[in-house]
């Protein structure tokens, strides 16, 4: 007990050098720690627009269909749905349909990727659907209404309510084709989506490329992502019962572009803490130095009473660690309180940085920051334990003492 | 057994080209209870040879014994753990920590020595009261004056139970009359608790309360005096 108090009464006494490195040690943590929130919510934020619009944490697809995808290799997406609603951990499944072909309007023609969706299971679970995108019109509510972007309307030259024909291969590779009518306009906010995507009922692609009840993708949404490890075995015996062509995987081998992405905002976060955490070390190792050797004379003192190495050694590490502690909680503190506004308000990155898209995926640029008990006790951890290394120099220095030389010399 | 026994002490100080004797061939026993002197002057040996007996230097040349046991083979800490149990010291800077009360930096040395804490208060409370530091006990060092600031530093030599104390011209910084309180504060620790001391000064009112009055000059024992009282 006496160390830690020997320890907190020494902070304070050169208050100013205390101070500042203790703003050093607040300074540091909070912006690791807010760091993280921030980089938690972008994780969030891009897995949940990326597997929403994509594969679903686990997707069912064809077994050549992600490396080389073709119209024919498709799955028989309304025998799976039904299986798939009945696991506990699934809480949405949207299959879709995806067939790149050419739209025409009366007035011009232009390549385009028609994706085959129930509209009514996406609903605004889609972050592509999402009714806010929708910038005329609304969405198809008859096997021939039709969604199409912006640019893409803007270049055919089509309103909602006109004609549009839909050409693009078969599963035989004939030509076939379908006329929709286009029931609404939507901006994704991704240029290239919206110069060429179209959005139809599966069904009705699914008639056109001669395959009812068919889908190149069933996305599954679990009740939340840690059930992926349980969930995928189970998956994936539903899906070797839909013949043997079918597979289900996890979103990361559905999507290693994304799982990439992901990768890499988390090995960047570890990197700029490890910088910043080197840094404050630097500063406490300094603090502390400067401390032991401001009481040469009493350190060689304590050392004359018969004071052990261990304690001395221990009376140093202490003081780091008291100095670690304060610093550490202090800036957790400060990235709690900032959280509990960010996490709710967000963070609006969108005039600085735009829209961000990734593989046809639109993210949202509105990070709300998640707070993450564990690693802000990892990284509280992290900070003692590296106070306490900072201070192991300085303590060597203090053991290295000699009463006699102390008291003679200064 | 002699509480102190030195045999040819020998240490050297090499200051630039020159080679300091700051103690050269010293032979000397202090008997346990004794309340002895080293008198000299100023660069005469006196801290030196204070620093050999308690262990804080290493004699060049000779033996030197505590209790009857050589210190000569003992290492670092051996000597830390003989100087924590069985040596107080007293410095002239007094050298309190200046960030514990008076009641803390005496229950420092208890602290150190591994003594439950439940033991403190019943020992160094009754040593406070002894040397007039009760009152006092909650301040810290910046609140007292020199002379109370060594009686705090005697306190805390003696809390820990030692046979010897070493004092390194304990009055230096003080006035007369705090001086001879000091003194004979200590006197009364050594006859009532048969502690030995052995302390060290130049100012001759000091050296005239000793019992015994070990001469030092160049590093060497000029006279051994020892009063009748």
């Amino acid at each position: 007990m006496i160390w830690f108090k020997i320890a907190w009464r020494n902070l304070w006494r050169n208050r100013r050098r205390t101070g500042i490195q203790l703003t050093a040690i607040i300074g540091g943590m909070f912006l690791a720690v807010f760091y993280n929130n921030f980089v938690g919510g972008f994780a969030v934020n891009t897995l949940d627009g990326g597997v929403r619009s994509g594969s679903g944490h686990i997707g069912f697809y064809h077994e050549r269909y992600l490396e080389n995808p073709e119209v024919g290799e498709t799955v028989p997406a309304d025998d799976l749905v039904a299986k798939i609603e009945q696991d506990p951990d699934v809480s949405a499944v949207f299959p879709r349909l995806h067939v790149a072909g050419l739209l025409r309007s009366s007035r011009d023609s232009r390549p385009a990727a028609a994706m085959g969706l129930d509209f009514a299971r996406e609903g605004d679970g889609n972050p592509m659907l999402n009714s806010k995108n929708l910038v005329a019109g609304r969405m198809p509510t008859t096997p021939n209404g039709i969604v199409i972007g912006q640019a893409l309307a803007k270049e055919l030259h089509v309103k909602v309510g006109k004609k549009v024909v839909w050409v693009s291969q078969d599963v035989h590779g004939e030509i076939v084709s379908r006329l929709f009518r286009v029931s609404g306009i939507l901006n994704t906010h991704v240029k290239a989506l919206d110069a060429s995507l179209i959005m139809a009922p599966r069904e009705a692609v699914a008639e056109l490329i001669g395959r009812p009840g068919s889908a190149h993708e069933v996305a599954v949404m679990l009740k939340s992502p840690d059930r992926i490890p349980a969930a995928l075995p189970r998956l994936q015996a539903i899906a070797a019962t839909a013949g043997g062509t079918t597979k289900a995987y996890a979103w990361d081998d559905a999507m290693p572009s994304l799982a990439a992405l992901v990768q890499a905002s988390n090995a960047k976060e570890g990197f700029i803490v490890v910088i910043l955490f080197a840094l404050v070390a630097v500063g406490t190792m300094n603090t502390m130095l400067m401390s032991v050797m401001e009481r040469t004379r009493e350190f060689g003192m304590i050392r004359a009473m018969g004071v052990s190495k261990g304690s001395i050694r221990l009376m140093v590490l202490v003081e780091g660690l008291v100095l670690g502690l304060i610093g550490s909680l202090g800036g957790v503190v400060l990235a709690f309180l900032l959280n509990l506004r960010t996490s709710t308000a967000g963070i609006d990155l969108t005039k600085a940085y735009g829209d961000m898209d990734m593989g046809g995926i639109a993210f949202d640029m509105l990070i709300k920051t998640v707070w993450d008990w564990r690693l802000a006790f990892l990284l509280t951890a992290g900070m003692l334990v590296l106070s306490v290394l900072a201070s192991l120099y300085p303590a060597r220095w203090a053991l290295k003492i000699r009463p006699a030389d102390a008291m003679r010399t200064y | 057994m002699n509480a102190i026994q030195l045999t040819g002490v020998k240490k050297f100080y090499q200051e630039g080209d020159t080679v300091v004797r700051a103690v050269d061939g010293v032979d000397l026993a202090i008997a346990p209870g004794e309340f002895a002197s080293l008198a000299g002057t100023s660069g005469s040996g006196k801290t030196t040879l204070l620093n050999l007996i308690g262990g804080l230097d290493r004699p060049d040349e000779g033996t030197l014994a505590i209790d009857g046991v050589s210190i000569k083979d003992k290492t670092d800490d051996q000597l830390a753990d003989l100087r924590l149990r069985r040596i107080g010291f007293v410095f002239q800077a007094y050298n309190l920590i200046p960030v514990l009360t008076v009641y803390e930096n005496v229950q420092f040395v208890l602290q150190a020595q591994g003594i439950p804490e439940r033991e403190h208060a019943g020992r160094i409370m009754p040593i406070l009261e002894e040397l007039g530091l009760a009152p006092l006990a909650k301040r810290f060092p910046t609140q007292l004056s020199g002379g109370q600031q060594q009686r705090v530093a005697v306190a805390r030599a003696i809390v820990g139970d030692p046979a010897i104390v070493l004092a390194d011209e304990p009055t230096a910084n003080l006035d007369s009359e705090t001086s001879a309180a000091l003194l004979k504060m200590m006197k009364r620790l050594n006859v009532e608790r048969g502690i030995t001391f052995l302390f060290s000064s130049h100012d001759p009112a000091v050296i005239e309360l000793a019992e015994r009055v070990i001469r030092v000059k160049d590093g060497k024992v000029l006279a051994d005096e020892r009063k009748s009282v």
